[in-house]
């Protein structure tokens, strides 16, 4: 579902990679969490894969298209949910998301059905009137959320979209990653809470410093390290020290 | 104390320090420091094209003052007109501090910051008033300055005249902010009842500057038309009577300003006169002041402090609305309405690029009724003078070329729609990245809306000056051909502008249009386009004939009109990828 190769961008004239030479391949039906310090490129390799930032080697395909030989075929096939939550804060909830069904080409008869669906799961049903800018910070993040699956994307992409997130909300998204995995599409998000990952990921990548140092599962990494946890793998892998 | 100047200095870096931040730096960095070898910011050349536009319009201001200042001392009137000038600073002040109260003070993004912080809030309140201040602050002192030192020394006066306009400098933009700081209350309590809020606040916000434009033009003409005695207005005696009249019961309403004139020149106070008089005068004004700044403080910051927390609490109990499943019909459709809607319900970017829409037909129809009199009455003269009389057509030259000028300036010229569309997008550009919409149609929808707000506003100032002077019909058709294309080719200049370098990295909706050089280069470079075409114009059709004015005008904006449709567009996608939010 996603194939990145060799990808690497580098900073103009700067000399420092962001990203170096990334190879990743997350299949269908699987939720894949990436998980790095601050500054390692998880938010780039985010960036890039949904055609924010461009980016000078390598390749990166969604549902076999390159982004770069048909950027509007791959994104057709991606649901992007940024970390920030910002959004077209002077619109209503409800102007968003028929927006978004416009642009991603959600015919007018299917949108209502899923809207109700999306806004009812989220409790937003009676805020969807409401200009957004109304919204608390969690409420904007839920309604970024639900205008990134109105599409049904092949492949969903949430940089940290646990933040802000009530526990309801919460278990809500997790399932809701969970089934739209288990109905054959690719969820990637990134987390730096190391038990949701433990909890729902097939498998983890870990970046550090612009660099795939590990991919697996969970299985992989009690193989490896022998029952250790994921977190002491982390702080291990990226060189923290826990007690500095 | 310490708090609020600490306070303040925040506040001030945040709103006028230059971006150096994270867009395009390393780009932008590494053009200047290949191009220039140096650290030099082309925006010094934007600076000073401003200087060298400012320059003859502030001289010419002078010496209108120089001229008139013995003119009014004679008659006893150089009190009012300085007063006038006063009154016109006040209103510009008003209506641009109201936007400044309604968008930094009141409704602003970081309320939920500020609160959180240990200071009062009467301290945050008066730091952000202060923030608008100092900006009409700067346009006051622009004015006033020049015309006041012009009017000392055309008038004789002494050091208590130039101390008296330093301090009117400082008092005349409080009085209007403060009033703007009242007004802002009843208009957000108006607005709030209803759905749309940021639209109808700026819907309200260009029908007031509209309407003080219109009250503002109508006086000034009639005043200059009784200076030039050429209207043939019988009544204009008794209008500039009753003008005198009117300003002298704006005086009392006015007073701690007039009292300032008072102490300036000299004058009688409260029977008084001398040196005692001056510092009577001076002491009223400053205790009044004071009193003013005082109350109104008091009740804005009660204001202040309920906004803030109803921003806080998300309030929005009027505001449940049933949920709607519309299909714009279309990709493009979509877009441009999003465009509609986010530019109307922020009064910021609505203000900035509906000003011109406005003002612009009131500019026209004042304009056009009272320089065709003026016209008219010079022919008349000049008929009297030499036995000849005066070309009709030649008046009606000098009219359109006139009004086509005012067009490409404000209507054309001060539409910023293009010139910051992406700028306007600020920190959601990242979504016109990530949709399934070629970049190309994307600035093809901005394209399309900056045009539905400049061309309609060209259409129907010319429409209505075609029908005042009046312009004949084939000449007319040409000239409104001309000015659409014209639209349309300054419109792909623009946006090509900002899609180079767009401002994503702002705080306030000001800052996106304001401290951005992507609006403030195609704007001083259209009104020299527009004042070289309308020159060029009014010389050809003064020397050859109108209709080949037009004609050469028309060959030119064709012929440019592909061309910058394809430096736009030919770029777009790249420049579009380029942008790294």
């Amino acid at each position: 579902m996603l194939q990145i190769e060799n990808l690497s961008k580098q900073y103009a004239n700067s000399g420092v990679y962001a990203v170096e030479n990334l190879n990743l391949t997350v299949n269908p039906g699987e939720i894949f969490g990436f998980l790095g310090p601050n500054g390692a490129g998880k938010t780039t390799t985010i960036k890039m894969l949904t055609g924010i930032l461009p980016f000078q080697y390598g390749r990166i395909s969604v549902a076999g298209i390159d982004i770069k030989a048909d950027p509007i075929g791959a994104k057709r096939n991606i649901g992007y949910v940024p970390d920030s939550g910002v959004v077209y804060d002077k619109l209503s909830g409800a102007e968003y998301l028929n927006f978004m069904a416009d642009v991603y080409g959600v015919p007018a008869n299917a949108r209502r059905e899923k809207i109700d669906a999306l806004l009812a799961t989220f409790n937003l049903t009676d805020a969807a009137g409401n200009q957004i800018r109304s919204y608390s910070h969690g409420m904007k993040q839920k309604i970024v959320v639900i205008g990134a699956l109105l599409h049904d994307p092949k492949l969903w992409v949430l940089d940290e979209p646990l933040t802000g997130l009530d526990p309801q909300s919460s278990f809500d998204l997790k399932n809701m990653m969970r089934r739209h995995c288990d109905a054959g599409n690719t969820v990637f998000f990134s987390t730096h809470v190391l038990e949701v990952a433990e909890k729902i990921c097939d498998r983890i990548g870990i970046v550090n410093k612009g660099h795939l140092v590990f991919v697996g599962s969970m299985k992989d990494i009690k193989e490896w390290k022998r029952d250790e946890s994921l977190e002491k793998l982390f702080l291990d892998i990226t060189g923290a020290d826990p007690f500095q | 104390m310490t708090q609020f100047v600490t306070l303040l200095k925040v506040l001030f870096k945040s709103r006028y320090r230059r971006d150096r931040g994270v867009v395009g730096k390393a780009r932008y960095r590494s053009l200047m420091e290949q191009k220039t070898g140096g650290k030099f910011d082309p925006m010094w050349i934007v600076y000073g094209l401003l200087g060298l536009i400012a320059v003859p319009v502030v001289a010419g201001i002078c010496w209108l003052v120089a001229v008139y200042t013995p003119v009014f001392a004679a008659n006893g009137l150089l009190p009012y007109m300085l007063l006038m000038i006063y009154i016109t600073v006040m209103l510009a002040v008003l209506v641009f501090g109201l936007i400044g109260m309604l968008t930094y003070v009141y409704i602003n993004r970081d309320a939920e910051f500020l609160a959180g912080l240990p200071i009062k809030g009467w301290k945050l309140f008066l730091a952000k008033l202060c923030m608008v201040y100092l900006g009409e602050l700067a346009l006051a002192a622009g004015i006033i300055v020049p015309v006041g030192i012009t009017m000392g020394i055309a008038g004789g006066f002494g050091f208590a005249f130039y101390v008296s306009i330093l301090l009117s400098v400082l008092f005349v933009p409080a009085l209007p902010l403060l009033l703007a700081s009242l007004l802002a209350i009843p208009l957000m309590y108006c607005v709030s009842f209803f759905k749309n809020k940021g639209a109808l606040t700026s819907i309200v916000v260009l029908l007031l500057v509209g309407t003080v434009f219109t009250a503002y033009y109508t006086v000034y003409f009639k005043f200059i038309a009784f200076q030039q005695g050429g209207t043939g207005d019988a009544d204009i005696e008794a209008a500039v009577a009753g003008l005198i009249s009117g300003l002298q019961s704006v005086k009392y309403v006015l007073y701690p300003v007039f009292a300032l004139i008072e102490f300036g020149m000299a004058l009688p106070t409260f029977g008084m006169t001398g040196a005692g008089a001056q510092l009577l005068a001076l002491g009223i004004a400053l205790a009044a002041m004071a009193a003013v700044v005082g109350i109104t403080s008091f009740i804005a910051n009660l204001v202040y402090s309920k906004s803030a927390a109803a921003q806080l609490e998300n309030s929005s109990k009027r505001a449940k609305r049933a949920m709607a499943y519309e299909s714009s019909g279309g990709v493009m459709k979509a877009l441009i309405k999003k465009e509609w809607r986010t530019l109307i319900r922020e009064t910021a970017f609505a203000f900035q690029c509906l000003f011109g829409l406005v003002v612009g037909p009131v500019l026209v129809v004042i304009l056009s009724l009272n320089f065709k009199s003026s016209f008219s009455g010079a022919a008349e003269t000049a008929g009297e003078l030499t036995g000849a009389a005066l070309d009709p057509a030649l008046v009606q030259t000098l009219l359109s070329g006139i009004i086509m000028a005012i067009i490409l300036m404000i209507v054309s010229g001060m539409n910023i729609t293009a010139s910051t569309a992406i700028s306007r997008e600020g920190k959601n550009f990242y979504q016109m990245k990530t949709m399934p919409v070629p970049y190309k149609t994307q600035v093809q929808a901005k394209l399309w809306l900056s045009l539905m707000i400049s061309m309609p506003g060209s259409v129907i100032a010319f429409v209505i000056g075609a029908f005042l002077i009046p312009i004949p019909p084939l000449e007319a058709v040409l000239e409104g051909l001309f000015l659409c294309v014209y639209s349309y080719a300054f419109a792909c200049f623009a946006l090509r502008m900002d899609l180079m370098k767009p401002k994503l990295n702002w705080t306030t909706p000001t800052q996106a249009v304001k401290s951005n050089r992507s609006s403030t280069a195609p704007l001083l470079l259209n009104m020299l386009t527009g004042m070289v075409l309308a020159a060029s114009f009014i010389v050809l059709g003064i020397f050859v004939s109108v209709l080949l004015a037009i004609g050469v005008l028309l060959v030119l904006v064709i012929a440019a009109a592909p061309l910058l449709h394809r430096y736009l567009f030919k770029s777009a996608d790249r420049l579009f990828e380029e942008i790294e939010p």
